[in-house]
């Protein structure tokens, strides 16, 4: 009665306020993005050609996703977090006592909403990124052609799949909202600052490894340090290597 | 059906129920009674497979709570009013444990009914006083209409007209053949609900035994008042029985009032009232913790 379970945590992700004002702000980012390549775009248009050479491209999924990604994340978090500051995770596991089944569930409703999320937040994007740069050329158009933008839409919107998931295990591990975001915020932004610090040969593979720098290297875009396929690796070890911690003590501690 | 078997649970070096052995059958409510942090809400979380034994098991209806695919349907549990999210109106609360078990909004509407929340069902529950609390967490225990029920301070919070009506709630239930388990650290509060007591102290079974049993157990003494004091006194003693002077007369203990009364009249003493005393069972409690406070001080020394 799996369908049950995952039934349930829908339900309990659509009855709480913070998934709409999350949903409220993906809209928002999505705005946000579209005004922002229009304006960059006709900064480009006003541009002599030796600026027009420096500049960067339209895409701002590069900035907005980063963002939208911590916004997300504090709802994923509270999927485990929320039950365990009021017990409520006792009462939900005398509805469900299997607590592989509840763990699926969770991990199967925060993976599913928040890639769908992800990708719809991605592609409108690049839709709107698409309509601002028309046919200019290079380095405004952050693509050769639209169908070339696909894969990168794809990837940029794993990752707050990716993030949300990360962000679900650690909530498992920690059971604190506060601790977990703290530690999200931290890895999404904190460790390409510290790395900075360190010397050139470990910091290249620091920034590489970096949780916001493997889209793109996902589609092999410039200065890639791994591969697309260990790229998509790497993503998929921050989802799973704190759900695995997850699972261990979720499956061990008493409730 | 519960049966607590041989359950211990240590937290490090703490032992909250040590061998715990206990049945709780249907038909009528037991009290679950202890001081707090004398291990209820731990053995009951035990029951519940909430919390894993060290040693020991909990069993409902022969099975462990884990191996029920749908166990509201089976068990119902109030463990803590306070486990809800604020943000959640009752309905929903309700609804959202209502369907891991594959049970409709329609039942929620009707336990809202039955717990008197029906008019706020829609609020969110951070609005609601810890008594609201107590009975939406009484109505999610009744949403699969459950054979057992455990309850775990079930009238904390409550105002007087709540607590009749949960005392009433739980002797329907138990009338209607379910296992009823409420757990209290008040005595007076499990004289006038349950028929049956398991007591425990710091993790330990102290008794089990019908409240009838029980207050038997602890009839006291016969309180006599004469105007000879002396003379009833001496005569009492010289049949055997244990005489004490009061303010108000004597304490005998060893006869009942018939026979004080039948060897004062042969004996010519004038007896002016003749009084059956019982110790309250809050008293009984209380005497029976004590016991079990002092043996665990001196084990541990």
């Amino acid at each position: 009665m799996m369908g049950d379970s995952v039934a349930a945590e829908l339900l309990k992700l659509r009855s709480l306020r913070s998934s709409w004002v999350v949903l409220a702000a993906s809209v928002l980012a999505i705005a946000a993005g579209g005004v922002l390549a229009v304006l960059i775009t006709a900064d480009f248009d006003g541009s002599s050609l030796e600026r027009r050479a420096t500049f960067d491209s339209a895409d701002m999924s590069v900035v907005i996703i980063p963002l939208l990604a911590l916004v997300t994340a504090s709802v994923a978090a509270a999927v485990f977090t929320g039950e365990y500051g009021s017990g409520l995770i006792r009462t939900t596991l005398t509805g469900v006592p299997s607590r592989r089944k509840l763990f699926a569930a969770k991990t199967l409703v925060v993976g599913l909403v928040a890639f769908a999320l992800g990708q719809v937040v991605s592609f409108a994007l690049f839709g709107l990124t698409l309509a601002a740069v028309g046919d200019r050329p290079a380095p405004i158009a952050p693509w050769t052609s639209a169908a070339a933008g696909v894969p990168s839409a794809v990837a940029s919107g794993s990752i707050i799949a990716v993030v949300c998931l990360l962000a679900l295990g650690l909530g498992a591990v920690v059971r604190s909202t506060a601790g977990t975001l703290v530690t999200v915020a931290v890895l999404l932004y904190v460790v390409p600052g510290l790395a900075a610090f360190l010397p050139a040969a470990v910091s290249d593979w620091v920034f590489a490894l970096w949780l916001l720098n493997l889209a793109p290297q996902m589609v092999g875009g410039d200065g890639s340090l791994l591969s697309p396929v260990g790229a998509v690796a790497v993503a998929v070890g921050y989802a799973v290597v704190p759900l695995g911690c997850g699972w261990f003590l979720f499956s061990r501690r008493d409730a | 059906m519960i049966q607590v078997l041989e359950l211990t649970k240590r937290y490090g070096r703490t032992t909250a129920v040590d061998a715990l052995t206990f049945t709780v059958r249907p038909g009528q409510v037991t009290g679950f009674l202890g001081a707090n942090g004398s291990g209820k809400s731990t053995t009951m979380r035990a029951v519940l497979g909430l919390d894993a034994p060290t040693s020991g098991r909990a069993l409902v209806d022969g099975r462990l709570y884990r191996s029920f695919p749908r166990p509201l349907h089976h068990v119902g549990a109030l463990l803590d009013a306070g486990a809800v999210h604020g943000g959640r109106s009752a309905r929903m609360h309700l609804r959202c444990l209502a369907r891991t078990n594959g049970i409709g909004p329609r039942r929620v509407s009707e336990v809202l009914d039955l717990v008197g929340l029906a008019a706020v069902a829609d609020r969110r529950v951070g609005g609601f006083s810890l008594g609201m609390r107590q009975r939406l967490g009484i109505a999610a225990a009744l949403l699969g209409d459950p054979g057992v029920l455990l309850f775990d301070e079930p009238v904390n919070g409550l105002d007087p007209e709540g607590i009749r009506w949960i005392r009433e709630l739980m002797r329907e239930l138990a009338g209607e053949g379910r296992t009823v388990l409420v757990s209290s650290h008040l005595m007076s509060e499990m004289a006038l609900t349950a028929d049956h007591l398991v007591v425990i102290g710091r993790g330990r079974l102290i008794t089990e035994a019908s409240m009838a049993e029980l207050a038997e157990r602890f009839r006291r003494d016969v309180l006599v008042s004469t105007p000879d004091s002396v003379g009833l006194g001496a005569a009492l003693r010289a049949v055997g029985a244990t005489v004490s002077s009061e303010v108000d007369g004597l304490a005998v203990v060893g006869l009942s009032p018939t026979e004080i009364g039948d060897l004062a009249h042969r004996a010519g003493f004038a007896v002016h009232g003749l009084v059956q005393r019982t110790a309250t069972l809050e008293d009984a409690y209380l005497d029976l913790t004590d016991d079990s406070t002092e043996y665990r001080a001196g084990s541990r020394r």
